[in-house]
C-alpha cells in the first residue's frame, strides 16, 4: 500500500473510476482483440482449414523469382520482400520507393500472389502498396489484427486512438496499484458472495492483482507502438533533422555500406535460405526475405527469423546478393548492436509475448482477458453502486451489449468469411465486414431488448456459446476437413469447449448473493475507504 | 486551491479546474518537448541511433510520470511551476534546433 494524503487518494479514486467510464469501453475492444490476435497466425491459418501443401519460401523458388523479375519494370527491383501468409501462400512485393501526388513517400511496384506448391500466380497487382487490394487468404487474420491496431480508423487517427487508450490503461493501472489498500492479500481472495458488489468488487481486486504487472507493460509498450511512427518520429525528425523524416529514417535503419550501381547477376535466395537455417546462424526457417538492389553488384538479401531457443528476440542476418557470402547479423535499429536495439526488439516480444514460444503466448492471451474482466468489472462496479441513478443503468445495458458483443461480432466475421473464401477478393472482404456488423446489431437488439443487464448477460452468452460451437462445425462443412494440423485441431476443440463453458456459465442465475445491496457498505468499512 | 478537495464527480466543470488543464494538455506539451530536446542531449552511442531510439521508447513513461506529477502534487502553484520550468528548459534547445541556430 502506498500512503497518500486523503485528497490526493480520492483524487486518484476519481482518475482510476472516470477513466474505466469514459475509456473503459473502448479499452475493453483494443485489449480483447490483441489477446486474440496474440494467435493471429493460428487463427489465420484455421480459417483457411491449414496451411496449402509445398516447400513455399523453403522450396525451389529462385528460377520462378528471375521469370517473374523479367515481367515487371527495371525500377521495381530496388526492393523485394518475399514471405509466407498464415495460409501458405507465397507473396513477393518487387517495388521502390516514390513520393505519391501528397509528396509522401510510399512503397509502388508489383505483387505477385503464388501457389505454394505449383508456384503458379494466383494474382498480379501493381500499385501503391498501401492501396493493394488484401490478399484474400489473410483477410481475417489482417482484419482481427487491424481492429487492435487502429480499430478500423483511418491513418494516422487510429493509431492516436490506440495510443490513447494504451496511457489511459497505464493510468488505470498504476492509479489501481496507488489506491491499492490490500495488494498481496488480494492476490489470493477468495470473492464473497454476500452481496453483488462486494462479489464484483471483490473478482475486480482479483483479477486486477494477477494482471497489474501485465497491464502496466501491455499499455507502455502498446502507447509506444502506437505514439512510435505517429508522434515520435516526426517530432525527433524535426528536433534533429530539420523536419527531414527520410533522414531520420535514414539514421535509424543504417544507410547501405557501399553503393555500387553495377549491373550483376543476382546469385538467389535458395541457397541463402539454407545458409541461415545453420546453427551457427539463425538456426531456424526464416519468415521473411528482404531482398535490395536486384541484379546490382551491391545486392544485399536479409533473411528474418522468428524467436528461438536461443533467441529471444527476432533475427535479421545479411548476405552478399551476388556471392551469397554470409555478412553478418543486422541490428533492429542502427548499423552495429546497441542498447537501443535492443530495447526495440524488447518492446514487441514483450508486447506480443514471444519471449518463450506457445507457452508465454498463452500466458498473455490469458492475462490479456483477465485485463478485460478487470475492465468489465470495473464498469459493473461503477453502475452497481449507483443503482438507483437512472443515467447510469444506461451504461450498465451497455457492459454485456459490448463485453459479449465484440466476441460476438468476432465470431460474424469469421462466419462470414469462411462461407466466401472460395469466392471472390471482393466477396470475401464485404462478407467478413458485414459479419462483424451483423454480430454487433444483433448484440445490441439482444441486449436493447430485454429489461436487465443480468438478463441481456444470459441470452448473449448463449449467443455466444452457439456461435463459437457452430464455428468448426461451419469451417467443417465449406472446406475439407483437415485434420493434419494440430494447431487447427486445437482451435477447434478450444472453440467447442469455450463454447460449451459459456453455455453452462449462462445457466448460473445471481440468486446465491445472500444479503441486500444496500447493506454492503456496512460489511467491510475498512475496505470502502477508496471505493468509488 | 487544494484545501477543499471536490470530486471530479459533481456538477462543477471539469474544464474550470486548473489541474485538469494541468495534467491534459500541459502533461502532454511538456513530454513531447522532453521527448524532442532528448534527441538532442541523450549520447548516440557506438551505433549512433540511442539518441533517437530512447526518447521514441520512453515518451509513455516521460508522460506516465508527468501526469502523475501533476496530479498528485498538493500544491497546485508548485506543479505549475516545475511543469512549465521543465517545459522551457527541453523547448528552448528545441526551437534552436529547429531554427538552425545549434549548427
Amino acid at each position: 500500500m502506498i500512503n497518500l494524503s486523503n485528497i490526493s487518494g480520492r483524487r486518484l479514486t476519481d482518475i482510476h473510476g472516470w477513466a474505466g467510464v469514459l475509456f473503459g469501453l473502448a479499452l475493453y475492444i483494443v485489449v480483447f482483440s490483441g489477446a486474440i490476435v496474440v494467435f493471429s497466425h493460428e487463427i489465420g491459418a484455421w480459417s483457411v482449414s491449414g496451411h496449402k501443401l509445398g516447400d513455399g519460401l523453403q522450396g525451389k523458388i529462385d528460377h520462378r523469382l528471375v521469370e517473374l523479375s523479367s515481367t515487371i519494370p527495371e525500377e521495381y527491383k530496388d526492393e523485394v520482400g518475399i514471405w509466407q501468409n498464415s495460409s501458405g501462400e507465397l507473396i513477393a512485393f518487387f517495388h521502390t520507393h516514390v513520393k505519391d501526388e501528397a509528396g509522401k513517400i510510399k512503397e509502388k511496384g508489383t505483387r505477385f500472389v503464388l501457389d505454394p506448391n505449383s508456384l503458379a500466380i494466383i494474382s498480379q497487382l501493381e500499385g501503391y502498396n498501401d492501396e493493394l487490394p488484401h490478399v484474400t487468404s489473410g483477410f481475417l487474420e489482417e482484419f482481427l489484427v487491424k481492429l487492435h491496431i487502429q480499430l478500423h480508423a483511418p491513418d494516422p487517427i487510429g493509431l492516436y486512438l490506440t495510443g490513447i487508450l494504451g496511457l489511459v490503461l497505464l493510468v488505470s493501472a498504476v492509479s489501481g496499484f496507488i489506491i491499492h489498500r490490500h495488494l498481496i492479500k488480494d492476490i489470493f481472495i477468495s470473492p464473497r458472495l454476500n452481496t453483488r458488489l462486494l462479489n464484483t468488487r471483490d473478482r475486480h481486486n482479483l483479477a486486477g492483482s494477477w494482471g497489474l504487472v501485465f497491464s502496466i507493460v501491455l499499455a507502455f509498450t502498446g502507447a509506444f507502438f502506437s505514439f512510435a511512427t505517429t508522434l515520435g518520429l516526426p517530432v525527433i525528425a524535426m528536433t534533429a533533422f530539420g523536419g527531414d523524416q527520410e533522414k531520420a529514417i535514414t539514421a535509424i535503419y543504417g544507410e547501405p555500406a557501399v553503393v555500387d550501381s553495377t549491373p550483376e547477376k543476382f546469385i538467389g535466395i535458395e541457397d541463402i535460405i539454407a545458409q541461415s537455417k545453420q546453427a551457427n546462424i539463425a538456426g531456424s526457417d526464416p519468415i521473411f526475405v528482404f531482398i535490395e538492389h536486384w541484379g546490382r553488384a551491391d545486392a544485399l538479401v536479409s533473411t528474418i527469423h522468428q524467436p528461438s531457443d536461443d533467441h529471444i528476440l527476432y533475427t535479421t542476418h545479411k548476405f552478399s546478393g551476388t556471392t551469397g557470402k554470409y555478412i553478418g547479423e543486422k541490428s533492429a535499429v542502427g548499423t552495429q548492436p546497441s542498447a537501443g536495439s535492443a530495447l526495440i526488439g524488447m518492446m514487441g516480444v514483450l508486447h506480443f509475448g514471444w519471449f518463450a514460444g506457445l507457452f508465454s503466448r498463452i500466458i498473455w492471451l490469458s492475462l490479456g482477458l483477465a485485463t478485460c474482466y478487470v475492465t468489465i468489472t470495473g464498469l459493473q462496479l461503477w453502475v452497481q453502486r449507483r443503482e438507483k441513478e437512472e443515467r447510469w443503468q444506461e451504461l450498465a445495458k451497455l457492459i454485456p451489449i459490448v463485453g459479449y458483443g465484440l466476441p460476438i461480432a468476432m465470431v460474424g466475421a469469421a462466419i462470414g468469411f469462411i462461407l466466401t473464401y472460395s469466392h471472390s477478393t471482393e466477396l470475401v472482404e464485404s462478407w467478413t465486414v458485414d459479419g462483424f456488423l451483423i454480430g454487433i446489431v444483433i448484440s445490441f437488439i439482444i441486449g436493447l431488448s430485454l429489461r436487465t443487464a443480468e438478463k441481456s448477460k444470459q441470452v448473449l452468452q448463449r449467443v455466444l456459446g452457439v456461435g463459437l460451437i457452430l464455428l468448426p462445425v461451419i469451417r467443417g462443412f465449406s472446406h475439407e476437413i483437415y485434420i493434419g494440423d494440430v494447431g487447427i485441431v486445437a482451435l477447434d476443440i478450444s472453440l467447442i469447449i469455450s463454447g460449451i463453458i459459456l453455455l453452462v456459465v449462462s445457466r448460473k442465475s445471481n440468486a446465491h448473493f445472500i444479503k441486500d445491496e444496500t447493506k454492503s457498505k456496512d460489511l467491510n468499512p475498512e475496505r470502502s475507504a477508496y471505493d468509488h | 486551491m487544494t484545501s477543499q478537495y471536490t470530486p471530479l464527480s459533481t456538477k462543477s466543470s471539469v474544464f474550470k479546474k486548473h489541474r485538469f488543464w494541468l495534467a491534459g494538455p500541459v502533461t502532454l506539451a511538456v513530454s513531447i518537448f522532453i521527448m524532442a530536446a532528448m534527441s538532442l542531449w541523450f549520447p548516440p552511442g557506438i551505433a549512433g541511433v540511442n539518441n533517437l531510439v530512447f526518447p521514441l521508447i520512453l515518451f509513455p513513461l516521460i508522460w506516465a510520470i508527468s501526469f502523475f506529477y501533476s496530479v498528485l502534487e498538493v500544491n497546485i502553484k508548485r506543479a505549475w511551476i516545475v511543469l512549465m520550468l521543465v517545459l522551457s528548459v527541453n523547448a528552448i534547445p528545441v526551437i534552436a534546433s529547429m531554427k538552425g541556430w545549434l549548427s
